[in-house]
C-alpha cells in the first residue's frame, strides 16, 4: 500500500438549523501520509472542527455528510457505528479541545487511560495498569502509582492534557486529531503541548492539528491547509506556505499575525449560511475580478494546491 | 498620569484555617500619557489583580494608585465617582459586562444615562459617533449580544468605555479570546483611538509578540511580582524568565518538556520567586531580590 494514511476527498458537510443551512464544509480534499503532521489552520467559525468530526464520524446527529473517508485505503465513512468504534481509539485517536470536559470526572485517570488498551488491544486488567503507568511515566505524570488513582480534579491543567495525550495514544494510534490544543493558554503551556506532541510524532504517529494559533503550525507541522469559510483554500508545503503563501487569504491571515505587524483582513467573515457566491473570500479580496464571481479551480502548483482564480 | 507605588493584594479564604495568596506583591508603575504600556505574564501570575487595582474594582490590601497627582486609594466612592469615566477596563471576555438583555445600542447609550445631564437627542448622536469610531455600522445598534460576533462584541465593550472620554484604557487580555485577524482588527481600533483622543494603553497579555507588536514599554511579571520593565525587553531580554517566555513562544528546544510550577514555596520564602523554575539558580537566589536599574532597564535578578 502506499504511504498515503488518510485520504478525504469531496466532502461536504451541511447542517440544517433554524437560520438557513449551515455549509460547513465544502468539497474538502486532502490527504496525510504516515509519519506526518498536517495543520488544518482557519478562523473560528471556518467549519474546521466539523471537518474533524466528520472524518471520525463523530458529526452532530443532523448534519447531512457527503463525500469519501479513506483511512489505509479502507473507506471508513460507509462503516457503521458498531465497525467505526472499532477505529476510533484504536487506529485514529481524537484530543479534544478542553481536558477537563473530555475527561470522565468520576473515573479515576488511571482507569480512562488504560481504556484504550483494555477495549482495543484486549489487555487484561494488570496488564494495562501496568502499561498506563509506564504511559504516565512517558508523559512526566509522576508518581504514577499515586498519579493514577486520581480523579481529574486533582491534576492541574496542563497536567490533565498530558494525561488526554495518554490516553489518546495509549492503543498506539496511527492518526490523532487534535482540535484545538492550544485555545486559552498560556505561552508556556503551549510551548508544553507542542514539546509533547513533538514527542508522539517523533514516534511516527501522524497528525492532523486543528488550529488557529498560526505560531503553533508552524512549530509543529510538516504540511498546511488554509480553511475558510467552509472551504480549503490553500494547501502547501510549510515553508513554502511561510515563505510564500499563494491565496490572497492566506497572504492577508499571516499579515494579520503579531510577528508580522498585526495587519487586520478588510472586512468581516461572511456568514456561514448566505455565503457569498463564487470565491468566498472575493468580498475582502485584494486581486479580486469579473470571474471570482464564479467558483474558482483548484490549481495544483508544485505540489500545492490552491483555490483561486489567480493561478488559473 | 496614573502612578502606582508598592501595591499588594492578598486573597485569603477559609474562615478557621485562613489561606492567605499573594496575588500582587509590591508592584510599582507609572503610566504616562499617550503611551501603550504591555504587562505579560503567564495565567495566575497577578496581572489582571492588577488591572483591577488599577480601576479601582478591586481595594489593594495595601499600597496606593495616583491619578495626576490625586489619591484614589481609599477615596468614598461618591468622589471617585468623578474619575470613573477617566480610566476604563476593558475585560477578556465581552459576554461578562454586557446585559444580554439589552440591545448593545442601550449598553452603549449607559453611561451617558448614568452620568446624567445629556438630552435623548444628544445620546443618541453620541452613540451614533462612537458606533462609527469603532467601526460598527448603525444595523448593528438593535441587536443584542448573542447576535454579534466575538469581535464585534469586543468593539462594541471598547465604544461603551470610551464614552465619558476616558484617558486611560485598561485592557485585560482584550483580545486573547479572539482569533488572529480579528485580534489584529481590535488592536488597529484601540491604537487609531489612542492616535486621535492621545490616551494612555494598558495591555495586559501573555502573548509576547502581540505586546511586542502594540506597546512602547514592557513590563513583565511573575508570581505577582515585577521581574523585568524596559523599552526593548524582547529584543534583549535580561531576567531568565523573560528568557524562557522568549523561548515557549519561539518553540525553542522542543525535546524537553518543561516541569510544571507547582509554585508553592514557603511562605517565609522571601528570595527570587522564579526560584524553583530557574535554570540558573544559585544559593543567592534565596536572598530577597530588588529591582535594579540596569541601562536603563528594571530588572529583578542579582545576576545581571
Amino acid at each position: 500500500m502506499s504511504d498515503v494514511l488518510l485520504k478525504v476527498s469531496g466532502v461536504s458537510v451541511s447542517i440544517p438549523t433554524g437560520q438557513g443551512t449551515v455549509r460547513a464544509v465544502d468539497d474538502a480534499a486532502f490527504s496525510i501520509k504516515k509519519h506526518e503532521v498536517f495543520s488544518l489552520i482557519g478562523e473560528s467559525g471556518s467549519g474546521k472542527s466539523i471537518l474533524g468530526q466528520a472524518i471520525i464520524k463523530l458529526l452532530p446527529p443532523n448534519a447531512v455528510f457527503s463525500g469519501k473517508v479513506e483511512l489505509d485505503g479502507r473507506e471508513i465513512s460507509a462503516l457503521s457505528e458498531k465497525e467505526m468504534q472499532k477505529i476510533r481509539g484504536k487506529t485514529v485517536a481524537s484530543i479534544a479541545q478542553n481536558p477537563y470536559l473530555a475527561m470522565n470526572p468520576g473515573l479515576r485517570v488511571g482507569t480512562q487511560v488504560a481504556e484504550p488498551m483494555r477495549a482495543h488491544l484486549g489487555l487484561g486488567k494488570e496488564d494495562a495498569k501496568d502499561r498506563t503507568r509506564g504511559a504516565l511515566k512517558y508523559f512526566d505524570i509522576l508518581p504514577p502509582e499515586v498519579r493514577e488513582r486520581e480523579y481529574p480534579f486533582q491534576y492541574s491543567g496542563g497536567m490533565l492534557q498530558r494525561a488526554m495525550v495518554a490516553m489518546g495514544t495509549a492503543a498506539d494510534p496511527e492518526l490523532i486529531i487534535a482540535d484545538e490544543p492550544t485555545k486559552g493558554v498560556d505561552v508556556l503551556k503551549r510551548r508544553n503541548i507542542a514539546a509533547i506532541f513533538q514527542k508522539v510524532a517523533s514516534e511516527g504517529c501522524a497528525f492532523l492539528l486543528i488550529t488557529h494559533d498560526v505560531g503553533f503550525a508552524r512549530a509543529m507541522s510538516d504540511r498546511i491547509a488554509v480553511n475558510y469559510c467552509g472551504q480549503i483554500l490553500e494547501i502547501a508545503g510549510k515553508d513554502e506556505f511561510f515563505k510564500e503563501p499563494l491565496h490572497p487569504y492566506s497572504k492577508a491571515l499571516l499579515d494579520a499575525v503579531p510577528e508580522r505587524g498585526m495587519h487586520p483582513i478588510p472586512g468581516s467573515s461572511p456568514s456561514m449560511i448566505d455565503v457569498p457566491e463564487g470565491c468566498r473570500f472575493h468580498p475582502r479580496c485584494p486581486h479580486k475580478t469579473k470571474s471570482c464571481l464564479s467558483d474558482p479551480p483548484v490549481v495544483e502548483i508544485d505540489g500545492r494546491y490552491v483555490r483561486c482564480w489567480l493561478y488559473a | 498620569m496614573l502612578k502606582a507605588e508598592n501595591l499588594h493584594c492578598v486573597y485569603s479564604s477559609g474562615l478557621i484555617k485562613t489561606v492567605k495568596n499573594r496575588a500582587v506583591s509590591g508592584v510599582d508603575l507609572e503610566i504616562f500619557p499617550g503611551e501603550t504600556l504591555a504587562i505579560v505574564g503567564e495565567s495566575g501570575c497577578g496581572k489582571s489583580t492588577l488591572a483591577k487595582m488599577l480601576v479601582q474594582q478591586l481595594a489593594p490590601s495595601s499600597g496606593e494608585v495616583f491619578f495626576e497627582g490625586t489619591k484614589l486609594t481609599g477615596m468614598n466612592w461618591k468622589n471617585l465617582r468623578n474619575f470613573m469615566g477617566k480610566i476604563q477596563l476593558i475585560p477578556q471576555n465581552p459576554d461578562d459586562v454586557l446585559d444580554p438583555k439589552w440591545t448593545v445600542e442601550r449598553s452603549v447609550a449607559e453611561p451617558f444615562v448614568l452620568c446624567g445631564g445629556f438630552s435623548r437627542e444628544e445620546i443618541s448622536e453620541n452613540v451614533d459617533a462612537l458606533f462609527a469610531e469603532v467601526g460598527l455600522s448603525v444595523e448593528h445598534k438593535p441587536r443584542y449580544p448573542h447576535e454579534l460576533s466575538g469581535g464585534e462584541l469586543q468593539r462594541v465593550v471598547i465604544a461603551r468605555a470610551l464614552a465619558l472620554k476616558p484617558e486611560l484604557l485598561v485592557c485585560d487580555e482584550a483580545t486573547s479570546m479572539l482569533d488572529v485577524s480579528v485580534q489584529a482588527f481590535i488592536v488597529a481600533v484601540l491604537k487609531e483611538i489612542q492616535k486621535k483622543r492621545g490616551l494612555g494603553l494598558v495591555f495586559i497579555t501573555h502573548d509576547l509578540e502581540a505586546a511586542k507588536a502594540v506597546s512602547d514599554r514592557v513590563l513583565v511579571m511573575y508570581a505577582g511580582e515585577i521581574v523585568e520593565e524596559g523599552k526593548d525587553v524582547f529584543d534583549s531580554p535580561l531576567h531568565p524568565y523573560t528568557r524562557a517566555l522568549l523561548d515557549a513562544v519561539r518553540y525553542v528546544s522542543l525535546d524537553v518538556v518543561l516541569q510544571e510550577d507547582d509554585r508553592a514555596l514557603p511562605d517565609d520564602f522571601l528570595g527570587c520567586p522564579y526560584f524553583r523554575m530557574c535554570r540558573e539558580r544559585t544559593g543567592a537566589c534565596k536572598e530577597p531580590q530588588k529591582l535594579r536599574d540596569v541601562s536603563g532597564r528594571l530588572v529583578r535578578c542579582w545576576k545581571v
